[in-house]
């Protein structure tokens, strides 16, 4: 089969000009379903990006009750939080150092609370709480308030938290759609190669009287499929590649503050690409697979 | 190659085909063609001869029985086996099956192409065999102009250049006038005796199968009537 490839692939060649429109038909429905999939892969490589830095900085603010201040207690109470599934890391923060980081969110005028250090200090001891997995971070709260002696627990970022949710079931709803689009893009490409083995029914039928195997007939109509796969892909990796850099230098890298870092377009783009790709030629061959082998399919 | 051990190229035993739409076209047929033979089969329309094709091409399988070509068991064989079964028999037909847009040379090397032969090997084959049915100085010839019995002449080329074990002729001489048809007959004998081919030729002219007497099978309503080994027509109407 190796030993004949250039054979294949001029066989292949002859029909993709003899149906030039149809070629070009479903070369643009892989092109549409691929251009989706490039953003997608953007976007959720970016929300994945932002998400995970906004987690990084979400972190649940555990005060401790004024009746549970001894150090038996507040191991006690450290053992039980960091028993809580989804917990990353507990450090325990006292009252001290809560009036230091106090003192330092004001900035120059924090000074001012200096007078409370020592034992006036209305502050008290707290936990510092890491969770696994933003998604957690409710979950984890609540399991940590019902624990006796915690007196509030706090946190920041969950409204974010709870975007880049909404934001994650788009993304899923996206997929959903790019599997619709390439199931038509491979319905398309079986029907183009209807129409190729159609117009060489008399050589299949003779390949066959003569003895030739099935992958050998199959062969060129695979080629075939995956040139198409390959045309369709230039479009939407020269807009994905193109567009990404475009906007990343526009944007200096940052979506709407300094929060949202955009992913760097290198080696992304690469990747991409290459998926891209590969994607296509396989979803091209997936295509002219179904209709040769229903062609090719003995019925006795 | 499995060999049953005698020089028998096809055996039926107790074949009976019955399609899936509940048509009778075989009953119980016993038959042996040794290497080596020449044999007609003939009958009216309808009488099960392309049945009896279809079931040495390997395109059906027996209901019952046992049809076993070159020692291959038809009826066990896989799909996926059929094309290199295939390999052991050439089928030539009465419409020649040419592809028009291929002058003969490339028709017969088409045949080698696809089975993977060696180029060099093919391209020797091709010539030896447009040698052996007097066809090599229209070798860049197109279909189109040659006439009906030269293009019979490319098909059978076609059939034995990977020197088929069984050469079946699915009424070869159906769209040819009578001196053509001759022509062709006797080109069959010449490959008959020259590469050793077993025929088996289907037909309906009886002028043929009197003229060129050779064994005999007459088939009528999916029965064998008559097998004669001194040939010769059989009138029982």
């Amino acid at each position: 089969m190796i030993r004949r490839i250039g054979r294949h692939f001029r066989e292949a060649f002859h029909g993709l000009i003899r149906h030039g429109a149809m070629t070009l038909s479903s070369a643009a429905a892989i092109s549409l379903a691929l251009l989706f999939v490039g953003i997608f892969i953007l976007i959720s490589q970016n929300i994945r990006d932002i998400t995970y830095s906004i987690e990084e900085s979400v972190q649940i603010h555990v005060k401790i009750d004024r009746n549970y201040e001894t150090q038996d207690q507040i191991n006690i109470l450290q053992i039980q939080i960091t028993e809580i599934p989804g917990i990353k890391e507990v450090i325990f923060s006292s009252k001290d150092q809560e009036l230091d980081s106090l003192i330092e969110s004001f900035g120059e005028d924090g000074q001012i609370f200096e007078s409370y250090r020592g034992d006036s200090n209305p502050l008290r001891h707290a936990f510092l709480v890491d969770v696994i997995d933003g998604n957690l971070i409710e979950r984890v709260a609540l399991s940590i308030e019902r624990i006796a002696g915690v007196e509030t627990v706090r946190y920041g970022g969950a409204k974010t938290v709870e975007l880049m949710n909404v934001l994650d079931s788009v993304r899923n709803w996206g997929y959903i759609l790019v599997i619709g689009l390439i199931v038509i893009a491979v319905f398309l490409i079986s029907n183009t190669i209807k129409l190729s083995i159609a117009s060489r029914r008399d050589e299949i039928a003779i390949m066959r009287t003569v003895g030739a195997k099935n992958g050998f007939i199959r062969m060129p109509f695979l080629i075939e499929g995956m040139v198409i796969g390959i045309l369709g892909s230039i479009m939407p990796i020269g807009i994905t590649v193109g567009g990404y850099f475009y906007l990343y230098e526009l944007l200096g890298g940052f979506l709407i503050s300094q929060m949202f870092v955009l992913h760097p377009p290198l080696p992304l783009l690469y990747y991409i690409g290459t998926a891209l790709v590969i994607l296509a030629m396989i979803v091209g061959m997936m295509g002219s697979f179904v209709s040769v082998t229903k062609h090719l399919r003995w019925k006795r | 190659m499995i060999r049953n051990g005698s020089d028998n190229v096809l055996v039926m035993r107790n074949v009976s085909k019955t399609y899936k739409n509940g048509v009778n076209a075989l009953y119980n047929i016993n038959l042996t063609i040794e290497q080596g033979e020449f044999v007609y089969i003939i009958g009216p329309t309808g009488s099960g001869k392309s049945t009896l094709i279809k079931l040495l091409d390997g395109e059906e399988i027996p209901s019952k029985g046992l049809v076993e070509v070159v020692g291959i068991n038809i009826g066990k064989l896989r799909h996926s086996k059929v094309p290199v079964y295939r390999r052991n028999i050439g089928v030539v037909f009465q419409d020649f099956k040419l592809l028009e847009k291929k002058t003969v040379f490339e028709n017969v090397y088409f045949a080698l192409e696809v089975i993977n032969m060696p180029k060099l090997k093919a391209r020797q084959r091709v010539r030896e065999v447009l040698q052996l049915v007097g066809l090599s100085e229209k070798a860049n010839s197109y279909p189109h102009e040659l006439s009906g019995g030269q293009q019979q002449r490319t098909a059978i080329a076609r059939a034995i250049a990977n020197r088929p074990k069984l050469l079946i002729c699915d009424e070869p001489t159906g769209n040819l006038d009578p001196q053509k048809s001759n022509d062709i007959i006797q080109l069959l004998e010449k490959i008959n005796e020259e590469e050793k081919t077993t025929i088996l030729m289907v037909t309906h002219d009886v002028n043929i199968v009197n003229q060129f007497r050779r064994r005999t099978i007459a088939l009528q309503e999916g029965h064998v009537v008559a097998d004669l080994s001194e040939g010769g027509y059989i009138r029982n109407d």
